[in-house]
């Protein structure tokens, strides 16, 4: 049944009515309608409420524009979804006309007292908004974090060009370039509410240059902004300080630009200047060094002071002069006794006390530095052995020791009337020794053995009278002996250096007497007019040595050192 | 085995050696046999000295190397004494009188040189080490055994004098013992390595 729809409030009339029964209003010229037919849709604001739910593009882009408007009317303080420009132009366009379709208000109205109303659907399409606004906002803060901890060097674990494309290549669309504009706004006005309109505008204009530059200088305070702001950038100048860095193992398959404008003049002026204290310590020294080498100096003039080598030859004149003195001047008559030593004693005994047949062996082990002292030594007790006819060995471990004995033998008149026998020499005393022990004992002989032209011989001596002039040979011989064959007694006559060394040997049994150096001579035998000459000179030395000791140590001796040109 | 065998030689030997010390009578003639190798040995590797300092001046001399005219003399003078020995003997007395004379000097001025460096290096340890305990010891103990060397103090015997002239000449025994003693554990331990092939001298380890 056809009806007419009243044009004021919608109320349905009679066909008949002439005014609505409801508001009043005139219904002269209106259609009269079939409510079971559908209308046609002839404007925007009049969506069927029973449209189908599959159908609903039109309801969403109103429900979206209206969303986006009341967040744009609170003041921007919450994201605010992506729009198209098109979209913020319409949605301009919609501010201008207040206009609500009574049924949208109703709609609105309704959802608003009962949550319910609104379909499920339209609940759905409310939940899907809400969780793409989410989305995008985790994604524009994640940006926002990674472009401001590249600014300070850190490793955000992303690939490092995806900001930078993100910012400074809007090349994605319009739509990207939009969203980070409307971020950026919000950043700029939460974080910088001082700034005025003019440099906002001024920054809304650089956004499609830097966006890096102005985080920088947001960074940076408000005098690194000034001059950001002074020298806008250009594209060309991203180019020069940007380098080219291979991210991908494969050579030329991924590179990306880094941003090296750190590095600007003013940024490495400031790194130069930076210097530690102890570099500062360095070049101070060296500055120092410097100006000390180039500081006039007066010219030194070479002193002439006493040469070491002068005193050395007075030294050595001097010596030579009172050993001279001493040995050409002789004192005769003199006879001192110094106190006689027990083991020198025993050696003197034992040689006078000598049997005529008795079998004896002199083992030489002196060099013939020595000989002057040995000699002296030796000779008293061998004027005592030199009995006619008395057959003497001897055994060398020195390569000179027979010729040495043979002339001692012939000082004293012995070389005639001894029979000496030559059992020549032992490179190694402990050969000699361990040897001649050895064949002493033996008592069977091996029958394929060669003979030797010179043999140890076998049978026992009453002495043996070792002359060493070291401690080591005589110990050789002493040991291996007195060890071996300890019915064999054995005598010393050593030099004085050598003596210390040996005494304990003496002490010990080991040894039967001692004659060490001239000092144990002369407490013997006195000073007699045979060696009184060597006997002074030998004083005179020791003397000599005691001043020059004495003499040395208060009284530093200075000498050259070759090489370092300086005095010590 | 190539190590192996000069072990056992050497163990060998060594054990031989050491036996001898107790069944000397029995080992005696082995014993003789070993030393006589053994000095055959050492006197060959003198030979072997001698021919290489001979010919090392020859090369020299051929060369003109630096010092050829002290080779020159040295090789002179060792034909010279070695072709003489030869003929005259050791016991002749111009051989002898014509080495000793050149080398009795020669060693005694190395030995008067040898006392002067000596005392400079006594002084020079004063100076370096300072007036320490120990420096003054060893000054003390040089001027002491120098001036009793003299024999310029006489005591009577039984006398103070006398007494602490022969404390001081047997002072150093106590130390010489204990040097004595140093020496011979020394010497032992090193026989016994040697011995146990710990050190094997004649591998040139």
């Amino acid at each position: 049944m056809p009806v007419l729809i009243c044009p004021e409030c919608g109320a349905e009339n009679l066909p008949d009515a002439e005014t609505c029964v409801v508001c009043q209003a005139s219904l002269l010229g209106v259609e009269p309608a079939d409510p079971g037919q559908p209308q046609p849709d002839t404007q925007d604001e009049h969506v069927p409420v029973d449209q189908p739910e599959d159908d609903l593009s039109d309801l969403l882009s109103s429900l979206k524009q209206d969303d986006a408007l009341d967040d744009f009317q609170d003041g921007e303080e919450g994201p605010r979804p992506a729009l198209d420009i098109g979209e913020v132009e319409e949605q301009e366009d919609s501010l201008e006309e207040p206009e609500v379709p009574e049924w949208l208000h109703r709609i609105r109205q309704r959802a608003q007292t009962e949550p319910d109303s609104v379909g499920d659907v339209t609940q759905r399409i409310k939940a899907a908004q809400e969780s793409l606004d989410e989305q995008k906002k985790v994604a524009q803060e994640q940006q926002l974090e990674s472009v401001i901890k590249k600014i300070h060097g850190e490793d955000d674990g992303q690939p490092p060009g995806k900001t930078e494309d993100d910012v400074e290549q809007p090349a994605e669309g319009d739509e990207q370039v939009v969203e980070d504009s409307d971020w950026l706004t919000r950043i700029r006005k939460k974080h910088r509410p001082e700034l005025g309109d003019e440099i906002q505008g001024t920054l809304s204009e650089r956004e499609g240059d830097s966006l890096l530059q102005w985080l920088v200088a947001l960074e940076e305070g408000g005098s690194q902004s000034e001059g950001v702001e002074g020298e806008p950038l250009q594209r060309g100048d991203l180019v020069e300080d940007t380098q080219e860095v291979e991210v991908s193992p494969t050579p030329g398959d991924s590179t990306q630009e880094i941003d090296i404008r750190e590095s600007s003049p003013a940024k490495r002026t400031e790194t130069e200047l930076r210097i530690t204290r102890e570099e500062q310590t360095r070049a101070d020294q060296l500055a120092a060094t410097i100006i000390d080498e180039k500081a006039p100096r007066p010219v030194r003039e070479p002193r002439k002071e006493a040469s070491p080598q002068g005193i050395r030859r007075v030294l050595g004149l001097l010596l030579v002069i009172i050993l001279s003195f001493m040995l050409f001047f002789q004192c005769s008559g003199g006879v001192t006794s110094g106190l006689q030593e027990p083991q020198g004693v025993a050696v003197r005994e034992w040689a006078e006390d000598l049997p005529a047949e008795a079998n004896l062996l002199f083992v030489l082990d002196y060099q013939a530095g020595y000989a002057p002292e040995l000699d002296l030594s030796a000779r008293p007790i061998l004027e005592l052995i030199n009995d006619e006819g008395r057959a003497v060995s001897i055994l060398s471990s020195s390569p000179s020791g027979s010729l040495l004995f043979y002339r001692l033998l012939d000082q004293t008149s012995g070389l005639d009337r001894l029979v000496v026998n030559d059992l020549g020499y032992y490179p190694v005393e402990s050969f000699g020794a361990y040897g001649l022990a050895n064949q002493v004992r033996s008592n069977w002989q091996i029958t394929s053995q060669p003979e030797f032209t010179k043999r140890l011989p076998s049978g026992p001596f009453d002495g043996i009278l070792i002359l060493a002039d070291d401690y080591g040979g005589a110990m050789a011989w002493i040991e291996q002996l007195s060890s071996l064959a300890p019915e064999i007694p054995i005598y010393l006559i050593v030099t004085a250096q050598a003596a210390p060394l040996l005494l304990p040997y003496w002490e010990a049994g080991q040894v039967k007497g001692i004659i060490a150096g001239m000092t144990n001579v002369i407490s013997m035998d006195g000073e007699t007019a045979a060696f009184a000459s060597r006997w002074r000179a030998y004083q005179a030395g020791i003397l000599l040595v005691i001043v020059l000791l004495l003499v040395g140590l208060f009284f530093p001796v200075y000498h050259l050192q070759d090489g370092e040109g300086g005095r010590q | 085995m190539k190590k192996i065998i000069p072990i056992i030689i050497a163990c060998g030997t060594g054990l031989t050696v050491l036996a001898g010390y107790f069944f000397q009578d029995r080992l005696a003639p082995v014993l003789g046999l070993l030393i006589h190798w053994g000095i055959s040995l050492v006197g060959l590797a003198g030979l072997i000295g001698i021919a290489y300092l001979v010919r090392m001046h020859f090369f020299r001399i051929a060369r003109r190397q630096k010092g050829a005219f002290y080779s020159v003399i040295v090789l002179i003078a060792f034909f010279f004494t070695f072709i003489t020995g030869l003929i005259l003997t050791p016991h002749n007395a111009i051989y002898r009188d014509w080495v000793l004379n050149i080398q009795v000097p020669v060693e005694a001025s190395l030995l008067a040189i040898l006392s002067v460096t000596l005392l400079y290096a006594s002084l020079y340890l004063i100076r370096t080490r300072g007036w320490t305990p120990m420096s003054v010891g060893f000054l003390v103990g040089a001027l002491v055994s120098l001036i009793l060397n003299l024999a310029v103090l006489q005591f009577q015997p039984g006398s103070m004098g006398a007494v602490w002239a022969l404390f001081l000449r047997r002072l150093p025994l106590a130390g010489l013992r204990g040097i004595l003693i140093g020496m011979a554990l020394g010497g032992l331990i090193v026989g016994l390595r040697v011995f146990l092939a710990i050190d094997r001298p004649y591998e040139g380890e």
